[in-house]
């Protein structure tokens, strides 16, 4: 008896405090992102499109090892290697990598090539929109990936001449 | 006491051989013993120490020789104080190993720990990376932290090119000499070394040009480490990339087992990365020569030929197989009607394989209806070798286990640059296990240094020779009579004619004094086991195969392993293309041909009879100036071949085939060995395998043949050719147990495990007991000696082939057109190195630099054959090999 | 000088003078051993008496001699005898006084060891640096040889024997006999597998017999004098003399033939003079580099094998060298192994990087960079190396580090002392890279 009584005092004062929430969400405006018009906010460590860095002096980090490929669990990955010489240096070291494909379709951005890159050349950035009108475009190449992809300096001899990269490049 | 030896390695008893050493017992029960410096085929050093070991043996009192027992009765084990080098440690009766014991585990990252602090950390670039043993071991046993001070890391020169072939990187090394042994053991080419003591021990070459031999690729194959690369693979492809496609080598015909290394490129176009050993103890054990693994780079040529092509209007267009193929039946029916069959001729090249040789013959013989076909065209024209079939050797027999007791007469042959891997493996059961090697050749050769015999006969007497040294058999009474009643006939009517070839009569024709003859053939006749290598320099004589066939047979030295006679054959496929009956004189699997034999590949190149050919294979036109006119003149030539070849450019129409490494099929290699190829590599588009094209022709000319596939072919080959009864496919790619649980790559530096096949061969008429062998000898034609220089023209490994023309990285090594001279000739003519000389012969001369040579006797002039320009060629004509030149300075 | 002796066995050229020139030699019965021998015994008794003189091999290892030579294997022919002459431990300088003055003694002995195991030919192994104790030695063989005591037919007995001298080209490791071997042979200075041991394929895989110069200087003497004359010198267990090199912070250093058994202190005080300026003695090297360090207050240990052993250390070669005060612990120790780095053949790992590593940590550490850790970590790279090399030249760099480590620890903190410990000194590299 004395419970059923205590039941009709509170459950109205029950309801009242859920309306009280409704309310106060009903005032506090909505919170979807207006992507693609507005940029979208990303977590620091979310894993998006792939960059391959450079060092500050403009040489490849990337040496071609293909431990990314290897590491990589849906084979997305294609690197063919190459050699260094002093006349076309394009990383520290003996060997660059040629050819660096990335396919992004196949990509399921586990970041397991970034976790297996020796120099930390391959990282995974915030870029998501990846999004084409031909399948043959979500392969990346390397040229697609570098990062920066015309640095102003270059180091284009062993001995560390830094280069500024337009007089480089008319070269 | 017995030969066997019970041991207990951690806790698990294994009984061995007596002498075996502890690392090998261990591989039997599945337990490995970490190892660097050791090498199953090499000496043992004991220098890396990586396999120490704690080694007890039973206790036993010194005083009364009683065993020391426990309180439990059993006998007591003594520890050595020291760890062992399971290496080098012979194994003995009860001998307790410990290889998991702590200690050992700690000597072994001790170890490591050494070897790591003058090893650099560049394994992601390395491209021994992912099948190198110092990385696995270092996975396995290494400590992971490494305490040494990274910046005081030692630093040699990166990529120093040991040889041209060759990349050298100190700073990998860990000096454990298992290069330098190779060289010096197995290649017997000791040109590597150590330089500098401790840690300033370093590898080197001291020869002029470096790492000078032709088997240095096997130096990256035994290195342990990242040290020694090979030049070409040089950042091809990681390891894990590759798919390993087993094949065999179409370099010459010794047949060595080979690993294609493929990889599917980002285009998805197959690329081939390198050529690796496979092991095969009955052929090529580890090894294969420079050329085998060089040589592979024709495939990507971009000279390959890729569509068919048709002449319009004087000039080769591109064209499509639904258009040429038939265009040729129509050429082919048209000839046929309009001349004959017999104005139709066929020569394959002996590079290809068993199935399109077989289809050859069959397109020729069955549907054309023409006995003009051949194979012996080039480096083995006119050669005609029947010694196989009848007293080949044994089924069985493998030169790896030929030791004490045997004899091996090796007669006109300079096997390094014929036949690599044979050499290595003759110049083996020489120095390794004390065979009799026996050396008979014009000149002296590198296997001169091994040999424990040498003889030098005079050019062109060869079978004066041997029938001096069957005579001197039969003379001393070293027959095998009984071997003969069973197996041959004849014999009576032989030794009649040998009368006339008594050693002390021969010894002046020949050169060699009659004590030496008869010293050979005692040599030979006793031996327990004997076979006679015969190769191209002792020359295109009859009377030089029936001696030796005979010989073989009267001392009873065939019909069972490890017995009878090896043909030392140019090409991939030379014994696979007379068993196929690719000769105009004889059916395949050497039935006798009944009615008239065909024409000769010489007979059709130099005659006007033929009026249409199908050449395969082959090139003839650059061998002679006569073939190219006779090319010329023909109504139609077809050529199917890799290349635009100067036959090619004379050609009708011709088809693009496919390489070996592209297509499946199968060889016969010089031992009888039938061994089959795999699918490595997408060829051209359009390119098809021969026997493809041969059937495609086939169907044109109204056959149906309806073959699907190469071993389609070959199982109609079981049928035909009694010979090749067992040699389907199914049962050649059986595999081989190699006999032991453990086979990892640290033990053999094989990073790979293809599958291992040995092939089968076919019984000789010596093995068929239904079978008789007719002995005839054939009188040689009379010996002339002349004043003259003798011109020889050998075969020679890096010639002007054109598989090799096509590939870059060897084009140092082939042999610059230059003839070779005996210092003392030069002397006398007044020559120094790079003058230049006229050779002439019958109204030919040819103008040439020369070298002046040491291994050369007094007397003789040396012309590689099938280089640039052909010299040599011209000189004696493409089937002769020797010939009497007058040389004087130009 | 103090004379313990009063009759010199091998070094006789300090009792007669002039001993090199052969006819002074032979009036001193110079050759009568050889004549004895070749006369009035047959070859195994010159082992067997060899043998019971209890002669041990004074080139370091303590092997007797007489038994050495009973291993050759009568049958097989041609047999070498090689004389270790490859005198390279540091503060060892016996062999070449011997070779200088006294040359005859060590033909004779060559002769007489010959004859015991049936050679005709022997070979003397120089270090390269012996180009001028060489010279007088070769004028010896030809005297010898003029002689006829050596050549064909030697003394009318149809024994024959040839002499020929060899310089090395400069290694301590040519000290090893397989190493001396194959530089003989002319290959690289690196030391053989054993089993096969050189008395059964030795020089060109025949039986050799290899003994140091003093050992076979020893012989004659027991061949000509009688067992129990020999016997008279020495302990039970380490008959005969020994000559000790004494070298380092002593008044006067130098050679000197001694009874085995002599206590260490008669060495240093009475035939050396004491320590320079009346130090201390801090440490003793009683068998050059390659030794244990005694402390100073081991000086009264008797001087043979089996005492030496007792103490810790061992005989050796008998090259004793002294520290005292003024000399640094670690310094010492750092001489010791740029030494051995420096000697290291490069055969196997454990020599060649442990000596290089160990150089490279020493280094650190007398530069005043070292830390506690890299004094432990001394003690670790020795565990690692010992009883892990291929031949002792490796085994010989842990006992002086390991008793250095131990006499001298308050020195290696001393000079580590102040200098941080790195906290993360070393990369997990596995983890880095795989």
């Amino acid at each position: 008896m004395l419970n059923e009584v205590k039941e009709a005092i509170t459950a109205p004062l029950e309801v009242a405090k859920a309306m009280g929430i409704t309310l106060k969400q009903f005032l506090r405006g909505p919170v979807t992102n207006q992507f693609p018009d507005e940029p979208a906010q990303v977590y620091p460590r979310f894993r998006g499109r792939h960059a391959l860095k450079r060092y500050e002096n403009g040489l490849e980090r990337c040496i071609g090892c293909a431990l990314c490929a290897a590491a990589c669990p849906t084979e997305c990955i294609y690197v063919e290697a190459a050699e260094n010489t002093d006349e076309d240096r394009r990383s520290p070291g003996e060997r660059y990598a040629k050819i660096y494909d990335i396919n992004m379709l196949r990509c399921i951005f586990c970041g397991y090539c970034a976790e297996a890159c020796p120099t930390e050349a391959v990282v995974l950035e915030h870029d998501f929109t990846l999004a084409e009108y031909d399948r043959w475009d979500a392969v990346y190449s390397k040229e697609q990936l570098l990062e920066p992809n015309n640095p102003e300096y270059l180091v284009v001899r062993d001995d560390e001449v830094f280069v500024k990269a337009d007089t480089w490049s008319s070269k | 006491m017995s030969d066997q030896v019970t041991l207990t390695i951690d806790g698990k008893t294994v009984t061995v051989p007596k002498g075996t050493l502890i690392v090998e017992a261990a591989k039997q029960i599945e337990q490995e013993i970490p190892v660097f410096c050791y090498h199953g085929k090499l000496s043992q050093v004991g220098m890396c120490r990586m396999c120490l070991v704690e080694v007890g043996t039973p206790m036993f009192d010194r005083a009364t020789r009683e065993p020391v027992l426990d309180e439990n009765g059993v006998q007591k084990i003594g520890f050595f104080p020291k760890p062992m080098t399971a290496c080098t440690t012979p194994v003995s009766e009860g001998m307790v190993v410990k290889v998991d014991s702590g200690a050992a585990l700690d000597d072994r990252k001790a170890v490591l720990e050494f070897l790591l602090t003058s090893h650099p950390l560049d394994c992601p670039v390395c491209d021994k990376g992912g099948e190198c043993p110092l990385q696995d071991l270092t996975m396995k046993h290494g400590s992971g932290i490494s305490r040494f001070n990274y910046e005081e890391k030692q630093h040699f020169p990166k990529k120093y090119p040991l040889g041209d072939l060759i990349v050298l990187d100190m700073e990998r090394c860990v000096i454990c000499t298992r290069c330098i042994r190779f060289q010096s053991e197995i290649a017997h080419d000791p040109v590597l070394a150590i330089e500098n003591r401790g840690r300033h021990a370093h590898i080197v070459s001291y020869s002029d040009p470096p790492f000078d031999s032709h088997y240095s690729g096997n130096a990256t194959d035994v290195c342990p480490v990242g040290a020694l690369t090979t030049k070409d693979f040089r950042f091809g492809a990681r390891s894990w990339e590759m798919k390993n496609v087993p094949s065999i080598c179409n370099h010459c015909g010794v047949g060595c087992n080979t690993v294609l290394g493929t990889r599917k490129g980002g285009s998805g176009t197959g690329q081939l990365k390198r050529v690796m050993p496979r092991q095969n103890e009955t052929v090529n054990e580890l090894w294969i020569c420079d050329k085998g693994r060089f040589g592979h780079h024709f495939n990507e040529s971009p000279n390959r030929l890729t569509t068919p092509l048709i002449r319009q209007d004087g000039q080769l267009v591109e064209s499509t197989w639904a258009d040429v193929l038939p265009f040729i039946g129509e050429k082919i029916s048209s000839i046929k009607s309009a001349n004959g069959s017999t104005a139709l001729g066929g020569i394959a090249g002996a590079r290809l394989s068993n199935e399109d040789l077989y289809l050859f013959q069959k397109l020729f013989r069955q549907i054309i209806g023409s006995n003009n076909i051949d194979h012996r065209v080039g480096l083995n024209a006119n050669f005609e070798d029947t010694t196989a079939y009848t007293v080949g050797v044994g089924v069985g027999t493998d030169l790896s286990q030929v030791g004490k007791g045997s004899t091996i007469l090796v007669i006109g042959s300079d096997l390094d640059q014929e036949a690599p891997i044979l050499y290595i493996r003759v110049a083996g059961a020489s120095v390794k296990r004390s065979a009799h090697v026996i050396n008979i050749g014009g000149r002296r050769t590198k296997l001169d240094a091994q040999a424990q015999t040498s003889a030098y006969y005079q050019y062109g007497t060869a079978s004066y020779l041997v029938l001096g040294i069957l005579a001197s058999v039969v003379a001393q009474g070293l027959v095998n009579q009984e071997w003969i009643d069973r197996h041959a006939t004849g014999f009576s009517e032989i030794t009649k004619l040998l009368q006339d070839f008594a050693p002390d009569s021969v010894a002046d024709t020949t050169g060699v004094s009659s004590a030496e003859i008869e010293a050979i053939a005692k040599s030979y006749a006793e031996a327990e086991n004997g076979i006679i290598i015969f190769g191209h320099e002792a020359g295109n004589d009859p009377a030089l195969g029936a001696a030796i066939e005979a010989l073989a047979a009267v001392t009873g030295h065939a019909g069972k392993p490890n017995n009878g006679v090896i043909a030392v054959l140019p090409h991939a496929n030379s014994r696979g293309a007379a068993d196929m009956g690719v000769v105009p004189n004889r059916l395949l699997g050497y039935l006798p041909l009944e009615g008239e034999a065909g024409l000769s590949a010489e007979q059709m190149l130099s005659g006007n009879s033929i009026k249409g050919m199908i050449i395969a294979g082959a090139d003839p036109a650059s061998e002679s100036d006569t073939y190219r006119e006779c090319l010329q003149n023909l109504d139609f030539l077809v050529v199917q071949d890799l290349f635009l070849t100067e036959t090619a450019q004379l050609a009708d129409v011709v088809l693009p085939a496919k390489a070996v490494a592209e297509r499946d099929g199968t060889f016969t290699n010089l031992e009888r060995r039938v061994q089959t190829f795999d699918v490595g590599i997408d060829s051209p588009l359009l390119a098809w395998s021969d026997w493809l094209i041969l059937a495609a022709i086939a169907g044109q000319l109204g056959a149906d043949w309806g073959y699907a596939s190469a071993d389609g072919v070959m199982a109609e080959i079981t049928q035909e050719v009694p010979l090749y009864q067992n040699m389907a496919f199914e049962n050649l790619v059986a595999p081989v147990s190699l006999d032991r649980q453990t086979d990892h790559y640290i033990y053999e530096g094989m990073s790979f495990t293809a599958d291992v096949h040995e092939g089968i061969q076919w019984a000789t008429v010596a093995e068929n007991e239904q079978q008789k062998i007719t002995l005839q000898l054939v009188v040689p034609e009379n010996h002339t000696g002349s004043d003259e220089i003798t011109l020889v023209t050998p075969r020679i490994l890096y010639d002007g082939g054109r598989l090799l023309a096509e590939t870059d990285v060897v084009q140092s090594h082939v042999f610059q057109t230059r003839a070779l001279l005996s210092s003392v000739d030069a002397k006398k003519l007044g020559l120094n190195n790079g003058d230049s000389v006229t050779i002439s012969q019958n109204g030919t001369a040819v103008n040439l630099p020369i070298q002046i040579s040491r291994m050369l006797n007094e007397g003789t002039i040396l012309i590689p054959r099938n280089i640039e320009g052909r010299p040599a060629e011209r000189l004696v004509g493409s089937s002769d090999v020797h010939a009497s030149v007058k040389v004087k300075k130009s | 000088m103090s004379k313990v002796l009063d009759r010199h066995l091998i070094f006789r050229h300090r009792d007669i003078e002039n001993i090199q020139n052969i006819d002074t030699y032979i009036k001193d019965d110079g050759y009568s051993a050889l004549k004895k021998a070749l006369k009035e015994m047959k070859p195994v008794d010159v082992t067997n008496e060899v043998k019971s003189a209890g002669l041990r091999g004074r080139g370091g290892a303590g092997f007797p001699a007489g038994v050495k030579w009973s291993f050759i294997p009568k049958d097989i022919f041609p047999k070498y005898v090689v004389v270790n002459a490859d005198e390279s431990e540091p503060g060892t300088f016996k062999d070449r006084e011997i070779m200088e003055k006294n040359p005859h003694l060590l033909l004779e002995g060559i002769a007489l060891c010959a004859y015991a195991v049936g050679a005709s030919a022997s070979y003397i192994y120089g270090r390269g640096e012996f180009l001028s104790t060489f010279r007088p030695l070769q004028q010896a063989i030809d005297d010898a040889y003029k002689h006829g005591f050596l050549g064909e037919n030697i003394l009318g007995s149809g024994f024959s024997l040839d002499i020929r001298l060899h310089l090395g080209a400069g290694a301590y490791i040519c000290g090893e006999e397989t190493a001396l071997l194959n530089s003989l042979e002319g290959l690289m200075g690196q030391p053989r597998n054993r089993p096969p041991f050189p008395a059964v394929a030795g020089l060109y895989a025949k039986p050799t017999v290899i003994n140091n110069v003093e050992t076979l200087s020893g012989v004659p003497y027991i061949i000509l004098n009688g067992i129990d004359a020999y016997r008279k010198y020495g302990t039970d267990r380490s008959p005969g003399t020994k000559i000790f090199s004494l070298s380092g912070r002593v008044n006067r250093p130098g050679n000197y033939e001694l009874p085995l058994g002599t206590p260490l202190r008669h060495l240093v005080e009475e035939c050396g003079g004491g320590v320079i300026d009346g130090k201390q003695v801090k440490g003793i090297l009683p068998s050059g580099a390659a030794s244990s360090i005694m402390g100073g207050d081991k000086l009264d240990t008797h001087l043979d094998y089996e005492s030496m052993v007792e103490a810790g250390s061992m005989l050796g070669s008998g090259s004793v060298i002294i520290l005292d005060e003024t000399i640094n612990g670690v310094w010492a120790a750092k001489k010791n192994i740029d030494f051995f780095r420096h000697e290291s053949c490069g055969k196997c790992s454990p020599c060649r990087e442990g000596t290089h590593w160990l150089k490279s940590v020493y280094t650190k550490i007398v530069d005043g960079h070292g830390t506690k850790q890299d004094v432990d970590m001394l003690g670790t790279i020795i565990g690692q190396m010992e009883g892990n090399c291929f031949c002792p030249l490796g085994e010989f760099v842990v006992p002086g580090v390991r008793t250095s480590l131990g006499l001298y620890m308050d020195e290696y903190l001393e000079m580590v002392a102040g200098n941080e410990e790195a906290s993360q000194p070393q990369k997990d590299l596995i983890h880095t890279f795989f």
